[in-house]
Formats: structure tokens, C-alpha cells, sequence
């Protein structure tokens, strides 16, 4: 911003996330974010399996797919009580965290380190996340509404879904990324499935291959979701 | 956090890292090293002060090996281990370094050389034009290799002296990330370290790095006859975009 008439002001790098360009060691710690996990049920000893949604498009829908008898279980919050993750009890012992979508990105890292702990008690852990198909990067990119890709730690199962892996130099960000270098740190079971849509909003088509990953990893009865009208703006453009 | 798949000796061993910086210049010198070296990953860190990122192995196509964030490199011959950082920090470093400096102490490692950029229009010296790489280096560093330095005409660079001048000079990179920090946070602990830059400007900043990275090597000469005509990692394929779509056309 220019605060004065005639000012130059030079461009921030990219290399940065925010506008600070020479790290100066910072005694106050107050304005680094802090979350507490707040349990509402008894914290499970132990999960079979974790799934870690992260992604607009795919909250309401995996809500719709999962959550129809869960109950929340933990509210992950700042210290002022803002919601920013809420766990669910699918079934037994399938537990179901969603990332909200007002979630800063840049605090994945201490999201991830708060649960740690969860992850650690975890068998399997699979993060679903969603990418607009302007990001993937590729020579040739898959000409269908909706396409999965799959990032695994080495224990990981992957063969028995024939999903391909995702290709260099593409990489994923965030809660779910963060989720899968913790367990490959830990030598935990992870697999990080990345669905690309074409579309801003999850239609019953790009929805397709999303459906066949809940399938295909929980053994709970799916509730076919419902697709309601989406009112978002792409622009005004075209009518 | 840092984990190591395989104990390896890492005794007299040189750790080369880069700090997250303008043009990304340190990051991509070490992506040349390790393709170039063919380094073999021997661990990581985890750390929430970096944004978490996973990919497929940057060095080699059809390998089912994640990258991270932080991963650490070995290369035996060489006797080098390289941390490559792919993501910028957003918070607190010091529990970071803490577990850096305690690594290098634990593993008896010799001397940490850190890679780095700063910003073209921040070189106000009177220097030639083209002279745009510097070298910071600590009291350990400099009495063992200032002949050298000297030999090679690397030019040190030296601490902003503030108005009043009988104030020490502090050391400024500006645009280069945690450089400075980590630089005095393993000089405090007597660990021998140096910070080698370049002054460049933001674009494509591939000649920056091959240039960071044969200044390096004229220190630690670890590429041999390799440093003219180095391999770019295959993960630079789409460093600037990906193609236009074919039905453009």
C-alpha cells in the first residue's frame, strides 16, 4: 500500500506467503494462531480409520454421503471460539474430520500438529481434498468432468483401486497434505486422494469417482446425496 | 521434528541448506544439487511453522516416493547432507532451528552453508555489475577458508552500519528469508557456518541458481567437471505454466 504521494513501492516475492521478506525472530508469540480440541464424547484410544475432507465443494456433499446418523464428537476452535474443524463418529471406529472452508491455509501445519495425537492412534488415514483442474499440471490432462489422483505413504495399500498416482510437479497444500507428510514422518498407513473438477460447484457427474472412494473405504451404508441448486457466481460475463 | 529412515554417519559432513527466499534461488540450487549428485533422501522434518505440501518424487519420474515439506538428502561420496525446504514459513522459527542446531551438534556434522537471495535493487555497493553473488561467513569459517575466499575474489558481504556509527554494523539481507536469522542462531551455538547469496530479481531465476550453485562449488567442489553443464530435475518441467491447451488451436 502507498502511504505516501510518489512512494516506490516494490512488489512482495512469491516466495513468501505474507509481505514479511527477512525473518526477524518474534518474541511475541500472541499473534500465532493457537486451536484447542474440544472432545464433547470420550477422545477414541483408537481409529480404524480417519478421513480428513478438506475442500468446499466436498463438505456438503460428504455430509450428506456420511454424517446422515453421525454425531460430532470434537470441535477443533481458535481462542475465540471460532469453529475451524469438527470430527464426526461415522461407525465403529471410522471417525470423519472436516476442514470448514474458512480455514486459513497457512495454519495447516499447526491444525495437523494438534492432532497429532489422533493421527498417531490411527490404523489408516485418507484425506480427501479438491482441486480446481487449472491446477493440475500435465501434457495430458483427462478430458472428463472429474478425475482422482492418489499421493500414498509406503505402507499404504494402492493397488486394489487402480487410481493413478499423482504425477510430478503437481503438489497438493493444506490440511490434507500436512495429514499425509505426519503419518509418512510416523510410518503411519495414509493415502491422500485429490479429486480435479472442472466445474466450481460438485454436480452428480463430477461427484462420480468421490462416491466410488467412500465406497470403496468405508464399509458404513452411503445416503445418496441429494445435488441442490448452487447459486455461486462465475461472473457476469455471459448470461 | 526431524526423522532419519537410515542412521548414517554424518561425522565431518557438510549440510547445505537453502533459506526461502526472493526468486526462490536457494530452493532451486538445491534441487540441482540433489538431481545433480544424485542424492538419496534419508529423512524429514516435520514442522508446523512451514505450510505442509506433499507431491511425487521431484527427481525421479514413476517413483512412488513422497517429497515433503522439509526433506533431508544424503550424499555419501560427497560427504553432504542437503535439507531442501518447499514451502515458506508462516510462523515462529526458533523451535525449528533449535532442532536444526541440535542435529548438527548430535551428528557432529562440520560446518552448515546456507543458500539464499536478495533483492537486485538492494546491491548499493560500488562493485561491477555482474559481481552479484556474497558470501557471509563466521569466525570459524572465515579463519579456515578466508585465503581461499580471498583467491577466488569473493567479496564478503558486510554489515549495514546504521547512522550512528559507533553502532556495530547488523547484518540485513533483505528478501532473504530466515538466512540472517539461522545464520546468528548457529554462530551463537559455535557452529561453523556461511551464507552464500545472489542478488537477482524475481522471473525466471533458473541462471540464478546455476549460478549460486557453481559458486558453491568452487568452495566445497563437490560436482567435479559437472558444474558447466548441469541437469535440470524433471519436476521443472512446468516451472512456468503448463502448455496451452491443444483445443486453442
Amino acid at each position: 500500500m502507498v502511504s505516501h504521494f510518489g512512494e516506490v513501492i516494490f512488489p512482495s516475492s512469491r516466495a513468501f506467503w505474507d509481505d514479511e521478506d527477512e525473518y526477524e525472530s518474534d518474541e511475541n508469540l500472541e499473534h500465532y494462531l493457537k486451536l484447542n480440541v474440544c472432545w464433547l464424547k470420550k477422545k477414541p484410544e483408537h481409529m480404524q480409520k480417519f478421513i480428513i475432507i478438506e475442500g468446499e465443494p466436498l463438505i456438503p456433499f460428504v455430509k450428506q454421503c456420511l454424517c446422515h446418523n453421525a454425531e460430532e464428537v470434537c470441535i477443533i476452535e481458535t481462542e475465540d471460539h471460532k469453529k475451524v474443524s469438527v470430527i464426526y463418529h461415522i461407525d465403529k471406529q471410522i471417525y470423519l474430520c472436516i476442514v470448514l472452508p474458512h480455514f486459513d491455509t497457512k495454519n495447516a501445519g499447526t491444525l495437523v500438529n494438534q492432532i497429532s495425537d489422533l493421527l498417531s492412534s490411527t490404523e489408516s488415514t485418507i484425506s480427501i481434498v479438491c482441486r480446481h483442474v487449472s491446477q493440475f499440471q500435465s501434457t495430458n490432462i483427462p478430458e472428463t468432468p472429474s478425475f482422482l489422483r492418489i499421493l500414498a505413504t509406503k505402507n499404504a495399500n494402492v493397488a486394489k483401486y487402480k487410481i493413478e498416482p499423482l504425477e510430478q510437479p503437481n503438489i497438493v497444500f493444506g490440511v490434507g497434505a500436512g495429514v499425509l507428510s505426519y503419518a509418512e514422518f510416523k510410518g503411519i498407513s495414509a493415502k491422500l486422494y485429490v479429486l480435479y473438477i472442472d466445474n466450481f460447484v460438485l454436480d452428480s457427474k463430477c461427484a462420480e469417482p468421490l462416491l466410488q472412494i467412500l465406497t470403496n473405504e468405508t464399509d458404513c451404508k452411503l445416503q445418496y446425496p441429494k445435488f441442490t441448486e448452487n447459486f455461486f457466481s462465475k461472473g457476469n460475463l455471459y448470461m | 521434528m526431524i526423522r532419519l529412515m537410515e542412521d548414517i554417519n554424518l561425522q565431518n559432513y557438510t549440510l547445505i541448506l537453502p533459506s526461502v527466499a526472493v526468486g526462490n534461488v536457494g530452493q532451486l540450487s538445491v534441487d540441482l544439487l540433489i538431481s545433480n549428485l544424485n542424492l538419496q533422501k534419508i529423512g524429514q522434518i516435520f514442522s508446523p511453522a512451514f505450510v505442509p505440501i506433499v507431491g511425487a518424487n521431484a527427481y525421479h519420474e514413476g517413483s512412488s516416493e513422497l517429497i515433503t515439506a522439509i526433506d533431508i538428502y544424503v550424499g555419501v561420496k560427497e560427504c553432504v547432507v542437503v535439507l531442501q525446504i518447499r514451502s515458506p514459513y508462516v510462523g515462529e522459527l526458533t523451535g525449528f532451528f533449535d532442532h536444526l542446531v541440535r542435529f548438527v551438534i548430535e551428528r557432529k556434522i562440520a560446518k552448515v552453508i546456507i543458500l539464499a537471495s536478495s533483492y537486485d535493487y538492494e546491491k548499493r555497493d560500488i562493485q561491477p555489475q555482474h559481481l552479484k553473488l556474497r558470501y557471509v561467513a563466521s569466525s570459524g569459517i572465515q579463519s579456515e577458508n578466508g585465503q581461499l575466499f580471498d583467491d577466488l575474489s569473493w567479496i564478503s558481504h558486510k554489515p549495514k552500519v546504521t547512522s550512528d556509527t559507533r553502532q556495530e554494523g547488523k547484518l540485513q539481507i533483505p528478501g532473504g528469508g530466515f538466512a540472517k536469522s539461522i545464520f546468528n542462531f548457529l554462530s551463537h551455538a559455535d557452529i561453523p557456518c556461511a551464507i552464500l547469496f545472489k542478488f537477482c530479481s524475481e522471473g525466471d531465476n533458473i541462471a540464478d541458481a546455476v549460478a549460486l550453485v557453481c559458486y558453491l562449488n568452487q568452495w566445497i567442489r563437490v560436482l567435479g567437471t559437472n558444474s558447466d553443464n548441469l541437469k535440470y530435475p524433471p519436476s521443472w518441467k512446468h516451472l512456468f505454466g503448463k502448455p496451452p491447451p491443444h483445443n486453442i488451436y
